[in-house]
């Protein structure tokens, strides 16, 4: 017979060996470190850190959707797998109470009108840090929210010509005012995929191969 | 069982140094939680949460910082503060939901004997609800866990002068609210 602390150990020793598996499971691309991208316009100051580009890890389950979870100090994790459905992902979290509007945007578009956004430092503290949870997750603190904010996160995609995934950059943000849907123009950020080159031409570039600092 | 020289990292992904760190602190941590609350089946869930704390932010533990138990004691105040807010919530919101760990009589007797054990802890944690915040969490990890100055500094993230100062200026306060627990700040340590 077993004691709760005996069958607790196992339990977290499953979990711990679950979390190392997903650590170590093999990716087509780099998944560290993360890279810090530099966005061109007025849309994001350039601080590092608030914007992430990761190539997606290859040889990824397709079949599982992109998790949303409450973590046990009361914070909120998005596990992304793709951004095929990021209205899937505004649905869950607005599940947890979390007002959202997650849009993907592609290369070289931005969205009208968009209501006062603070990203970064700015955000105050909605978001933890990139990375913090791995890669390919974000990290939310819905309780720093003020009354009338939302979560505002843009997700900028580069497609090959097949339709598939090739980069991506990610602007957690936060904005004040009534939902409204992006609506898509011409303009949006170029992104560089090697910090403080010269700006392109408001699209994003290919990825080049860059050594691991 | 000597304390890793690096960081916990491993704790978080190496199943057998997550067991080693475990059977190092669950009687510390489930203590803990005793002097917190009295019911074995939230004293049970609260455990099992703050591991899983832990394993979450294993990696985030900076040697430098302060030792294993302060930064330990630091992830669980945070789980309990966290798990009374969110209580706090549901019961303004609905009845709690189910999801507590299931637990057999012996598991439910043994919690219940420890949580009697820890009692002249949670009157003195309870005395200390009308005190400012920043010194009642001083005082909750000396005078209640028995932390050294040193491990509570790392647990609350100031530094020991802030820790002594906070005591100093409640020694009288506390004499006067709970006499043993005024005793025990008398005795605290300084730690390493």
């Amino acid at each position: 017979m077993t004691t709760f602390e005996d069958r607790l150990l196992v339990e977290l020793k499953g979990v711990v060996a679950e979390r190392a598996v997903a650590e170590r499971r093999p990716s087509g691309a780099r998944r560290r470190p993360v890279r810090l991208f530099a966005l061109a316009g007025a849309v994001v100051a350039a601080a590092a850190g608030i914007a992430v580009a990761v190539p997606l890890a290859t040889g990824e389950d397709g079949a599982k959707a992109n998790a949303v979870e409450r973590r046990p100090d009361g914070s909120i994790a998005v596990h992304w797998r793709d951004f095929d459905h990021p209205e899937q992902v505004e649905a869950k979290l607005r599940g947890f109470g979390v007002p959202a509007r997650v849009t993907t945007i592609p290369s070289g578009k931005q969205c009208r009108d968009q209501p006062e956004e603070r990203q970064g430092g700015r955000a105050g503290g909605v978001f933890g840090p990139p990375g913090a949870l791995g890669p390919n997750a974000t990290t939310i603190y819905p309780g720093r929210l003020r009354p009338g904010q939302f979560l505002a996160i843009n997700i900028w995609t580069m497609r090959d010509e097949h339709g598939k995934l090739l980069q991506r950059v990610m602007q957690p943000g936060v904005a004040q005012g009534p939902i409204g849907p992006c609506v898509l123009v011409p303009g949006g950020p170029g992104v560089q995929t090697a910090p403080m080159k010269g700006q392109g031409p408001g699209g994003i570039e290919k990825p080049t191969p860059t050594p691991s600092p | 069982m000597a304390e890793p020289k690096d960081g916990l990292t491993a704790v978080g992904r190496d199943p057998a140094v997550f067991e080693a760190f475990y059977r190092r602190h669950v009687e510390a941590v489930s203590r803990f939680v005793a002097r917190r609350v009295d019911d074995p089946h939230t004293a049970a869930d609260l455990t099992a949460e703050v591991f899983l704390a832990v394993i979450d932010s294993a990696h985030t533990y900076r040697p430098a910082a302060g030792t294993e138990i302060g930064w330990l004691y630091g992830v669980a105040r945070n789980v309990v503060a966290n798990e009374r807010r969110r209580a706090a919530r549901e019961r303004r919101a609905a009845g709690r939901v189910a999801g507590r760990r299931p637990l057999d009589a012996d598991d439910i007797a043994r919690l219940e004997e420890r949580i009697d054990a820890e009692a002249p802890g949670r009157r003195t944690y309870e005395a200390l609800a009308g005190q400012p915040e920043g010194v009642r969490a001083v005082l909750e990890l000396v005078a209640v866990d028995g932390l050294t100055v040193a491990e509570a500094a790392a647990a609350l993230g100031v530094r020991p002068v802030t820790v002594r100062v906070r005591m100093h200026r409640v020694r009288k306060v506390l004499r006067a609210l709970v006499p043993e627990a005024g005793r025990s700040l008398e005795y605290a340590k300084e730690g390493a």
